[in-house]
Formats: C-alpha cells, sequence, structure tokens
C-alpha cells in the first residue's frame, strides 16, 4: 500500500530507511523516525479501534502521551503488550500490531449496536436495572459485562524482559525539553548545577520542533540541537529521551520510567527493557508544555478529528497530512499555525473561530496567504461514522445566545 | 518518599527508617501504682492530630539510633530532628 | 419515589432521560433533628437508611464535610468478606453478608454485588495450618469456608506463580466461595437515595466546627452553615474521628493512618476471584470493567494526607508479582490514597460514649467497606435504643481499658506496624 498522505519532504523522519510493520494483519511501510500512528495515518488508515462502551470508531486524537483513543495491542518479540497507545510507540521493522475491543474485526465490529441503542444505555444505567430475579445478576447479567470488559489481553506468561532500577539525585530535574527546559537546564549546567533533563519523546525540542521560530539568528530547532549537543558534553549534566517523569511524590523525589528497548524489535542482552529512576532533586522545573483541550461539539469523536496541535505535529515531525481537506475549529491563534502550515504544503484548509473580531499578526499572515477565515463561526456537528466527512458549522449570533 | 534529617548521619531516605509513633506518649513511672487509667492512656489512646506531631523513628538502616521527628501529617513536612534524648 | 427498572430505563430513554428525578435532595439544615449523623460515607449513609426503615426515626440529617461518598467508601477496593476467626468479628461480618446479598432489591439500586470468592494464600505448612483453625472457626459461626490444595488453587488461579524454586511457594489456600466484591460508588448513592426518599436531610458542604455539650449531654453541633440542634449525634467519619473527638476533648485509642490503592489499565477478563497474598499485604481482583484492582499496606506513619508515598507502593507492587508475575507488563492507570482510622487491636469501635447522647463509629482499620451495611443497621440500633446491639457489643470503647481486645491479626497494639 503507498502513502498517499506522506509529503515529498519535510518532516525529521528518516527518509532513506523504510520500514515495513503489520496492522490488524495487514502489510504497510512506514520511516524510521515514524510512530504507528504517524505511519498508519501516512497510509490514510484512521479506524484504529472501538470505543469501551458504545463501540463507536476510534481514531486519532492526539500525537503523544494524551492519546485516549488509539490503544492497540502489540506484538513483539513474541510478548504481547497490551494498550500500547499507537501515538507513542515507535515504529520499528516487523512491528505487529491490532486494534482491541472490536469483534469480528475494526471495520466491522458487533458491538457497535450499542452506539444504536445507545439511548437505552445512559451513564449509570446498569445501577437501575439488571436486578431481577436476584440471582441473575451474578449468575447472568455480570458474567455477560465482564465479557465486554477490557482493552487489550494480557499474557498470563512469566515476563522474560529485563527492568532496572536506579536512584539518582540532583540540584535541578528538568521536565521536557522545549525552549523554556533547554533554556533552563543550559543556564543552571553552565553555573556548575547537576542537572538531569528529561524528555518524554524521543526527539528532544520539543514545540521548537512544531513551531515557527527564530532564537537569535537559528531557527528553533537549529538551536535545539546545539543546545542539546553541548548539553550532552557536559559532565554535570545527564540528558535522556524517551524518559517521562511520572511521578512526584514527598519531598522531591520522582520517578521516572526511561523507555530504553520499546523501541527496538527485541532488547539487547543485558539490556533492559525499561528503567526505573529514582530521583531525589534540590530543585524542580516542570516545563512539560501544555496540552490542547478539545472544543466541544457533536461526534467530535469521529475519527479525523482531532486536536490541532496534533495535525501540525503529524505534519512538522512526520511529514505527514491528516487530511486533504482541514477544517481548523479555534478560539485562539494557535489553529491559526496549523492552518498556515497546511497552506504552505498545497493544502487550502478553513479556519472557523468563535472570535468576532480576533488581531494579531499571525491572523494578519494568515489572511495574507488567502486562507478562508469565517469569524463568529463554530462547528455544530462533525459528521461521518468511520471518518469525519463534513461537518455542521453556524454563525453565533450577536447576542452570543443562539447560532 | 521523605527525606530525614538524622541528627547523627544528615539527610537519609525514609526506607532507611522505620517508624515508632507518638513521641510524647509518657510510660508511667516504675515502682509506683499505676492506674487502669494511666495504662490505657500510654499503651492505646493517641492523639493523633492533623498538624504538627513529634514522633519517634528509628534508623534502622544506618546508625541505629531512635529520633525523633517532628512532622506535618497533612502536608508530610518535616520541621525538625532531635536526638532522643532531646526535647522537642 | 421514582422505582428504578428496566422497564422505567425504556420509558425515560424515549423522554431522553429528561423526566429522571433527582436522587437526593439538596436541603437547607433544619434547626433542629432527633438524629445527627456526621459524615456522609457509607457508614453514615446506611447508619440514617436503617434508622429510617428499622427504628422510624426520620427527623435525621447526614451532616458532610465534603460531598456523600468522597471519602473511604469511594476509595477503597470493593472487597465483601466474612473470613474471620474471632465470633465478634465473624458474627457480625455475616451478618453483613445477609444484608448485601439483598441490598440491590432492598434499596431498588444495583450495587452489583457479586459473589465471587476470595482466596488467601498460604506459602507455608504452618500458615496452612493456622488457615485451617480460622476455617473451622468460620464454619462453627455458619460462613462459608473451603481449604485448597496446591492443586484445587491452581486450577482456579494459574496464572499465580506455580513454578519451582520460588520464593512464596503456594502450598495452598483458605477459600470464602460466598465472599466477592460490589459496585462502592452505588452504596453509597443508593443508600443516599432511599435515606432521602424516607425524610433524611442530606446536607453537603457543611462542615463541623464544634459541639454543644452541657453537663454531659450533647445539645447539637456548630457547622459551617450554622447551629443544629439534636437529640443524639453518632460519628461516622472514619479517618477524621481523631480530628472531631479533639472538638470534643476526647483521646480515643485511634491513629490515623494512609492507605493507598492503585487499578491497571483496563485488559480482557483473566482473574474471576478476590486473591490475596500470604507473605505480605496485596490483594488482587478485576472490575467489571477489566481493570485489575490492587492495595495492599499502610504507608506506615501517622498521616492525613489523601495520596500516597512511593516506597509502600513499590513494596505492595512487587509482593503483587511475586504473586501474579503477569502483572509486571501491566501499566497502572491510577493510585490513590485513603486515610483510616487504625485502632488499637484491628476492630472498630461501635458503641454509646461517656456524653450522653455522643454515638461513635470508628476504628474500622482496613475493612469498612464490607462492613458499610452491618455497621450501618448496628449504630442505627445503639442509636435507637441507645444500648448496643449484641452484634456489635465486643465493639466497644472501653475493651482497651478492660482487656477485651478483639485482637483477630494478632498484632497487638500496632497495627498499623504490620
Amino acid at each position: 500500500m503507498s502513502e498517499h498522505f506522506r509529503l515529498d519532504k519535510g518532516g525529521l523522519i528518516n527518509r532513506s530507511k523504510k520500514i515495513s510493520f503489520k496492522f490488524n494483519g495487514k502489510k504497510y511501510f512506514g520511516y524510521e523516525g515514524d510512530t504507528l500512528a504517524s505511519a498508519l495515518i501516512a497510509n490514510g488508515v484512521h479506524l484504529v479501534g472501538r470505543s469501551f462502551k458504545y463501540h463507536r470508531p476510534r481514531g486519532f486524537f492526539g500525537a503523544g502521551v494524551d492519546e485516549p483513543y488509539a490503544i492497540v495491542q502489540m506484538n513483539r518479540n513474541n510478548e504481547v503488550d497490551p494498550n500500547v497507545r499507537a501515538t507513542e510507540q515507535e515504529l520499528f521493522e516487523g512491528l505487529e500490531a491490532k486494534s482491541v475491543n472490536c469483534w469480528p474485526n475494526v471495520d466491522f465490529d458487533i458491538g457497535a449496536i450499542n452506539n444504536f441503542l445507545g439511548k437505552f444505555f445512559p451513564a449509570g444505567f446498569y445501577y437501575k436495572t439488571f436486578m431481577w430475579p436476584k440471582s441473575f445478576w451474578y449468575k447472568i447479567y455480570e458474567p455477560i459485562i465482564r465479557k465486554a470488559a477490557g482493552f487489550g489481553a494480557a499474557s498470563i506468561k512469566h515476563d522474560k524482559e529485563r527492568y532496572e532500577h536506579k536512584y539518582e539525585y540532583c540540584d535541578l530535574l528538568i521536565t521536557g525539553s522545549g525552549p523554556s527546559g533547554l533554556a533552563s537546564a543550559y543556564a543552571a549546567a553552565q553555573n556548575g548545577a547537576k542537572v538531569i533533563l528529561a524528555e518524554d519523546k524521543s526527539r528532544f525540542g520539543g514545540s521548537l520542533l512544531t513551531s515557527e521560530v527564530t532564537i537569535g539568528n537559528q531557527s528553533g530547532q537549529e538551536w535545539a540541537e546545539k543546545i542539546i549537543t553541548e548539553l550532552k558534553s557536559m559532565p554535570n549534566v545527564v540528558v535522556k529521551n524517551r524518559s517521562q517523569v511520572f511521578g512526584y511524590y514527598d519531598h522531591n523525589m520522582l520517578v521516572m520510567s526511561e523507555r530504553i528497548s520499546d523501541h527496538l524489535p527485541k532488547s539487547e542482552k543485558y539490556i533492559p527493557k525499561q528503567r526505573l529512576w529514582y530521583i531525589r532533586a534540590k530543585e524542580v522545573i516542570i516545563s512539560s508544555g501544555s496540552i490542547e483541550r478539545p472544543l466541544v461539539f457533536g461526534n467530535n469523536d469521529i475519527p479525523g478529528v482531532m486536536l490541532s496541535s496534533a495535525a501540525k505535529e503529524y505534519l512538522k515531525i512526520y511529514g505527514v497530512l491528516v487530511g486533504k481537506k482541514p477544517l481548523v475549529f479555534t478560539n485562539n491563534d494557535s489553529g491559526y499555525e496549523t492552518a498556515i502550515e497546511f497552506k504552505k504544503n498545497g493544502i487550502d484548509p478553513i479556519i472557523l473561530d468563535t472570535r468576532k473580531d480576533p488581531n494579531s499578526e499571525i491572523i494578519k499572515e494568515a489572511k495574507d496567504l488567502n486562507i478562508n477565515i469565517k469569524l463568529s463561526y463554530v462547528v455544530v456537528a462533525a459528521k461521518g461514522y468511520k471518518k469525519v466527512n463534513s461537518a455542521d458549522i453556524a454563525k453565533i449570533s450577536e447576542d452570543k445566545k443562539k447560532y | 518518599m521523605l527525606h530525614i534529617k538524622c541528627p547523627h548521619c544528615g539527610l537519609r531516605s525514609q526506607n532507611e527508617f522505620s517508624y515508632g509513633g507518638d513521641a510524647t506518649v509518657k510510660r508511667p513511672e516504675l515502682n509506683k501504682d499505676v492506674s487502669d487509667k494511666d495504662w490505657d492512656n500510654f499503651v492505646y489512646l493517641r492523639k493523633s492530630p492533623r498538624g504538627k506531631h513529634l514522633e519517634l523513628w528509628q534508623h534502622i538502616s544506618g546508625c541505629r539510633q531512635w529520633i525523633k521527628v517532628e512532622r506535618d501529617t497533612l502536608t508530610h513536612e518535616i520541621f525538625k530532628t532531635l536526638k532522643a534524648s532531646e526535647e522537642a | 419515589m421514582q422505582k428504578y427498572s428496566v422497564f422505567s430505563l425504556i420509558k425515560n430513554a424515549f423522554k431522553d432521560h429528561k423526566d429522571w428525578e433527582v436522587a437526593w435532595k439538596d436541603p437547607t439544615p433544619k434547626t433542629e433533628y432527633d438524629v445527627i449523623i456526621i459524615g456522609g460515607g457509607g457508614h453514615g449513609l446506611a447508619t440514617a437508611y436503617y434508622l429510617a426503615k428499622e427504628h422510624n426515626i426520620t427527623k435525621v440529617a447526614i451532616i458532610e464535610k465534603g460531598w456523600i461518598g468522597g471519602g473511604n467508601v469511594g476509595r477503597n477496593t470493593t472487597i465483601i468478606r466474612s473470613n474471620y476467626m474471632h465470633d465478634e468479628n465473624g458474627l457480625f461480618s455475616e451478618f453483613g453478608m445477609n444484608l448485601w446479598r439483598n441490598m440491590s432489591q432492598d434499596l431498588n439500586f444495583n450495587v452489583m454485588f457479586s459473589p465471587r470468592g476470595i482466596i488467601n494464600l498460604a506459602h507455608s505448612d504452618a500458615q496452612m495450618n493456622v488457615y485451617s483453625r480460622r476455617g473451622n472457626s468460620m464454619r462453627l459461626n455458619g460462613i462459608d469456608a473451603v481449604l485448597l490444595n496446591r492443586d484445587e488453587v491452581r486450577e482456579i488461579i494459574p496464572m499465580a506463580d506455580f513454578s519451582e524454586n520460588v520464593r512464596f511457594p503456594i502450598f495452598g489456600g483458605l477459600m470464602q466461595p460466598s465472599a466477592g466484591t460490589a459496585r462502592h460508588d452505588a452504596v453509597a448513592w443508593g443508600y443516599a437515595r432511599q435515606a432521602d426518599s424516607m425524610g433524611v436531610d442530606i446536607i453537603q458542604n457543611c462542615e463541623v466546627t464544634g459541639f454543644d455539650v452541657s453537663n454531659g449531654k450533647i445539645l447539637g453541633i456548630r457547622t459551617s452553615k450554622g447551629e443544629i440542634k439534636a437529640k443524639k449525634i453518632g460519628l461516622c467519619v472514619a479517618g477524621s474521628t481523631n480530628i472531631l473527638a479533639e472538638k470534643l476533648n476526647m483521646t480515643l485509642p485511634i491513629e490515623t493512618h494512609l492507605l493507598q490503592a492503585c487499578v491497571s489499565e483496563p485488559i480482557k477478563p483473566i482473574l474471576d476471584n478476590v486473591v490475596t497474598f500470604g507473605a505480605g499485604h496485596f490483594y488482587c481482583s478485576q472490575s467489571d470493567k477489566g481493570e485489575m484492582v490492587m492495595g495492599g499496606d499502610l504507608d506506615g506513619y501517622n498521616s492525613y494526607a489523601q495520596r500516597g508515598n512511593l516506597p509502600t507502593l513499590q513494596h505492595v507492587l512487587t509482593e503483587g508479582i511475586a504473586m501474579f508475575p503477569f502483572l509486571s507488563k501491566l501499566k497502572m492507570l491510577r493510585t490513590w490514597g485513603g486515610i483510616m482510622d487504625m485502632s488499637m487491636d484491628g476492630s472498630p469501635i461501635i458503641d454509646k460514649t461517656h456524653i450522653e447522647g455522643l454515638y461513635l463509629n470508628c476504628g474500622w482499620c482496613y475493612g469498612g467497606f464490607k462492613a458499610t451495611p452491618a455497621s450501618g443497621w448496628t449504630f442505627a440500633h445503639t442509636i435507637a435504643q441507645d444500648r448496643p446491639h449484641e452484634l456489635n457489643a465486643g465493639y466497644s470503647l472501653n475493651r482497651f481499658n478492660t482487656g477485651h481486645l478483639i485482637d483477630e491479626k494478632g498484632l497487638g497494639t500496632k497495627t498499623w506496624i504490620s
């Protein structure tokens, strides 16, 4: 299958190294530096799972740790790994993954009948029924409900992988290697502080990799590379990618999980799969950036409806278009950045902005690029089932009471 | 994980220590008549305040000395640590 | 009150679920009540319900500082059992089991009581002996108990570690087949809804700031919503008992400690029973959503922080992996903490106090959730009749003074050290 949604150039992937992988038994290709998510989107695959209760089609919503939808079952080195986020899993040769919570398959899922009967299964419906006759709850009803439980399937075999624990002490722990994380790490390290810089993703740079910014006379990405190279050469600095700080306990004790081999087809001998770091830091800077908040409208869970920051990340880092007719719905300037990126790559986006009269440089830039901007407009509902195909939009009335 | 400053060894992690409870409880004096109520107070009854709490810890994987720690039971902040013989 | 059933569900579905009545009201406090229950958790709500249902006392208020069900009834690992050795604990808990069995119908709210069986694993011959003794005691008290050998355990939970040369070999286990789990939040809401329908005022976001006591008699409470008079007041605030006791100038045989629990991401059903590790403090079950629900030891020092610390969580999960090695591949979804009343013998207190009209329900240690109906029922009886029921007579406040401890676990006065 060819990659219809991959741009000819751009992105930070290694186009000289093609990687083949399987999703739901079907063979696809991606590149080194892809995630499972970016490679699937490049191949035009958006339907990757089903929701827990109503079995509604699920696609990709984010591009990283915040992904709520694209949860898949992985096979790696003859071991199963349940509930892996496709947006976090880096692609390796021979990767195999499949959709969960659907039967017989993700495209045709019998469980989706729940979606059409959803009216009868409102939130908490089970508190109100299944009470008669008495013994039926745990003899009939519960076993049926239990069968529907869970996403991935866990193996009951002993886990043969190697895991390590490590204790570390530092003057300053910085979580996130975006502009503020890098600048803080650099400043502290130059003053002799013992610094640990942790980055959740495989690439350092955070938002510098997806934004059009310059620092001094360098692009953000170049600056990030320069700083990281310099930090790596300093003896008082530990720089770690694929390392997620996930707990902040009393008296500045933090825990970090370093994924050492998860991105490889199998762990090398004597090399652990993951390493858990216990870090006692004198000071901590949380420079993890922010996760975009979704806007609320009907059917905003359809595959193809995603965070605009994620669309931008797929474009800038992976050279992948999440769609060829994008509609950007925003209430602030950040949506314009995404739209401009699409425009620069020959795709015509439409921007719907809830604001009546916004004014800023980036909006001017968008106007200069002849991007179709509709002010005071909202998306009422997305349309489509397994993939979004259109949207109902409306203009907000003057008194904002209706649209 | 708490970070406790042992007055003998310096700042160490909580997992070197073992907890010993309320340090303000006084054992009834030896060789004197002790009422049931006094025993009750000593053995069972505890204020267990929310806030400042003077408590005993033993540096069991260190110098093995008992120490006193003044700690907030809501925030886990440690205000000071003392040798067992010192008065708060 | 609107009845919940499959028919009401269908009927309301056609009205787009816009006609459901509120499950409980949000009343302003009256100036006076017959009984005030402080604490809108499982035990407080159950007490109010049984006061109304069994004793016809309906001029009752529940005073809750936060929201109902926000404390330990919403933070536990949902295990229900009566596998105790001592008569006081066994008979009390088995009485509760009967209330659990009928609770969904009684409350017209599906609490999803699921008697899937609980297995305590034994890792030595000595432990098997102890379990057989406990099993026999249980049977004498009319509680079902089955002693399982290694192969029988393996048949039920093949994913446990039965390999050779393992550090904690499984010798067998003690099973209570009728034990199980229930949906914890449904218990709080079910009791609240019924209590409300019988006239109980559920007053949330109302903090008790003090008590009016005169000549050894309780007259009322002071709250953030004003003074409220009451003939009788019951304390059901496990976790915060010492804070209110201080306002009453009482010192109790209780320390406040922190207990953590956690759940994994949902996986396909793999474990149908509740299983406890015998060589440490770890227990595990799988919810109807597929999450592995796990819990274990106290953090080990006095604390009111409703969040845990790392060493204990790690210790507990190490035990978990020793028991079920497959757990090591699962990702943790949530961890959280709750605060416990740790009584000095590990058993609760349901009793009158030296203040006339003031009643105490506290000291539930790790086991408060399963006791919810029995605790509410006996506490309601104690308040209504002004004397304990025979089921809770052993849970007296002065047993520490008289030496009649109920030291089920043999841990003496320092239950939190275990």
